[in-house]
């Protein structure tokens, strides 16, 4: 038997904590109240480069169903003890399934796990937390349903509804997760529990297909958010198309990404590449291609550029990695086709097809993803550096070819100074780009672990002083890059909080809003 | 050291150094003893890393010899499938499960264990290269020694030697060595995880 946990919300003494998950228990039954460390450890461990002691839950609790979450609200609510609300735990690299704050209980609903209806008519579903993107495929296939979703790197474990919850990003054209989902349920803090959008009104069957009701469309409010722990969501799966023909356009120099930009966003804006193109630096293939860093680089500091150039090289990877793909009819794809075949010869860029990608493990991930096939590929970045240290910095940019050479030349010195690789992609949207970096570092070495802390908060404040802001952050930096947001937005979701929680018992902290 | 004596002596190097965080977390959960239960064990480990397969086998080995009524079986995974993996750690009658992978699979096999309820015991990295081996091991919440090296001689069977130990619930000790120049980049890197029913 395990040692008994001794980590304890903030406030709450270890009577009454006791007590109050004695009262939890007698709603979910003692089983799915965790206390031992050993069952809790999968809980703490996190990537980001802070002590795991600072985001050590005290307990965990597995409830499932809306009603006893319903009851476990009411207990918390009347004892202030916090509570952080996961579904399947799988933001790595963002704080995984570790609360914001030391003390807070971990409420996993990944017992509550159904995929509650598929339409194959209008192509929605409605899902619970638990349900990851692995089963919701499998359903699919089992059901000989043609109906295709988009689901982020670490699909096959990660769920849905808590990537669209933290406004995650897939390679599909429904890429954009949140703009894709429709309805909400969410249970708020004193227990009531909303539907949004039409699911407001009794007997509708409009839930999952209209997504704005009437009055103020709330959904976004409960996205990177702690304002209600959300139980249902609506998503639109997209029909398999008749002909998918996913391709990789490589460029050789680092400089090219301007050009890459200038040629694609008008093809993307104009959805003749319908899906969320990825620009993938070398850094980024090479890990899952695979390669060894020490083959390339030994000793202390970031990787050489002479070095990246040798990787290139010897494992036919570009400086950057076009991954978009022609979605449609065997006409029309061949029609687009034509446009991509010009513009990559104009733009001095060398195609790859599927049947030429054959055999490549870092490209074959990429053709999964962009047909929503779950797979673990892109795990490979953590054999890059080792360590266990990984840490997402994730600013946003324009679709222009200068704004993202400007953003890559800034990551990338900042980076270098401290030591690091850039590991980058850029996640083309519409008119916007994700550019999202994977920090990469030796966690069991102190001095690198504090390097990474320095180098992060450099990069989120010089990128701040340019008006650059990220889309999502770790639990560790959420308070800081909540405040390169201003004043005036932070205080409307304080009073936001106020109003709908105002105990402050979900997630406090979370996306530095807390009262 | 030959198989033999490793067998023998390799699991009990006398003048080594105790891990600081295992003493007090093994004792709580043996109740100061050192045993090996008697459920089934399960060793996780790719087929594609010959030194993961190498050491499974040794330890398979050794558990076998050290009490042979115990069941052990082991488990070709592959870090990237969830199904191989799930099924491994859902394997009937197993009750601990050691698991020898490269970092990315550790993730993968953590986050697993979350999500079939499992504990996670004892996780520890191990980087080697020509100057040395450095642990890197958490227990319990309690980090171990953040830069503890030995000689990286003969390391396939050094940690070995350490993953019999925490597999069998004695506090573990490693042979002191003099550790050479490091090189700053591992040649090796192995991360073992112990998960629990």
């Amino acid at each position: 038997m395990a040692a008994k946990r001794k980590v304890l919300p903030k406030g709450i003494d270890a009577g009454a904590f006791a007590t109050a998950l004695k009262e939890i228990a007698g709603i979910i039954g003692p089983g799915n109240v965790i206390v031992d460390d050993e069952k809790i450890m999968p809980y703490e461990k996190i990537m980001m480069p802070v002590p795991d002691h600072q985001h050590a839950p005290s307990a965990v609790i597995t409830p499932g169903s809306v009603e006893e979450i319903q009851r476990i609200m009411k207990v918390l609510n009347r004892r202030r003890i916090p509570v952080y609300p996961i579904s399947t735990g799988k933001n790595i690299g963002y704080g995984s399934a570790a609360p914001v704050q030391r003390g807070q209980v971990v409420m996993d609903l990944r017992r509550m796990n159904r995929i509650l209806e598929v339409d194959p008519e209008l192509c929605t579903a409605l899902v619970e937390p638990g349900v990851t993107y692995q089963q919701l495929y499998d359903y699919l296939q089992d059901n000989k349903l043609p109906l295709w979703f988009s689901c982020p790197a670490p699909s096959a474990i990660a769920g849905p509804l808590g990537n669209m919850v933290d406004r995650g990003i897939g390679y599909t054209p429904y890429g954009e997760h949140f703009l894709f989902s429709c309805g909400m349920e969410v249970v708020l803090a004193n227990g009531e529990v909303l539907r949004t959008g039409m699911g407001a009104m009794p007997k509708s069957n409009t839930w999952q297909v209209f997504k704005w009701g009437y009055g103020p469309t709330l959904d976004g409010i409960f996205t990177q958010s702690n304002y209600g722990i959300v139980t249902k969501m609506g998503m639109w799966l997209m029909p398999a198309p008749p002909d998918f023909r996913p391709f990789c356009i490589q460029y050789p120099n680092e400089t090219d990404i301007v050009k890459i930009v200038e040629t694609l966003r008008p093809l993307r804006v104009a959805m003749v590449i319908p899906n969320a193109v990825v620009i993938a630096h070398t850094l980024w293939e090479a890990p899952c291609t695979p390669v060894k860093r020490s083959d390339y680089h030994q000793g202390p500091g970031a990787i050489s550029d002479a070095a990246v150039k040798k990787i290139q090289q010897d494992h036919s990877i570009g400086a950057w990695n076009v991954y978009a793909g022609l979605y449609g009819t065997k006409e029309t794809n061949d029609a687009n086709w034509k446009i991509i075949e010009a513009v990559a010869a104009a733009s001095g860029g060398k195609i790859i097809t599927q049947e030429q990608a054959r055999g490549s493990e870092a490209t074959q991930y990429r053709f999964d993803l962009m047909k929503g096939k779950p797979n673990l590929g892109e795990f490979g970045l953590y054999n890059w550096r080792g360590g266990g240290g990984s840490i997402w910095f994730a600013p946003v940019s324009q679709a222009k070819g200068a704004e993202t050479l400007k953003q890559m030349k800034m990551a990338k010195n900042i980076l270098g100074k401290y030591g690091f690789d850039y590991v980058g992609e850029f996640v083309v949207g519409w008119r916007d780009m994700h550019h999202v970096i994977d920090l990469l570092y030796d966690r069991s070495d102190p001095e690198q672990t504090r390097q990474a802390y320095s180098c992060y908060e450099e990069l989120l404040h010089t990128f701040a002083a340019e008006g650059y802001g990220v889309y999502r952050a770790s639990t560790a930096f959420a308070e800081q890059v909540a405040s390169t947001y201003g004043p005036i937005k932070r205080d409307v979701e304080k009073r936001l909080k106020k109003a709908l929680d105002p105990n402050n018992i979900i997630a406090p902290g979370r996306c530095g809003i807390s009262l | 050291m030959n198989r033999r004596s490793f067998l023998i002596n390799g699991a009990r190097v006398a003048a080594g150094i105790s891990l600081p965080g295992w003493a007090g977390a093994a004792s709580q959960a043996v109740g100061g003893q050192a045993v090996v239960a008697d459920s089934s064990v399960a060793l996780l480990r790719p087929a594609a890393l010959s030194h993961a397969t190498g050491m499974a086998d040794a330890l398979a080995g050794m558990l076998a010899a050290a009490r042979p009524s115990a069941g052990c079986r082991q488990f070709d995974i592959d870090g990237g499938d969830v199904r191989s993996l799930t099924g491994a750690l859902t394997a009937p009658a197993c009750s601990r499960w050691l698991a020898i992978l490269p970092p990315a699979g550790a993730v993968v096999v953590t986050e697993l264990a979350r999500d079939l309820g499992l504990g996670l015991r004892w996780a520890g990295r191990h980087l080697v290269d020509a100057g040395g081996i450095r642990h890197h091991g958490w227990i319990a919440g309690l980090e171990e020694s953040t830069d503890w090296q030995t000689d990286s001689r003969n390391w396939e069977e050094r940690l070995t030697s350490l993953y019999f130990d925490i597999l069998t619930g004695v506090a573990p000790t490693i042979e002191a060595g003099n550790p050479r120049a490091r090189t700053g980049q591992a040649n090796v890197e192995l991360a073992c995880l112990l998960l629990t029913k």
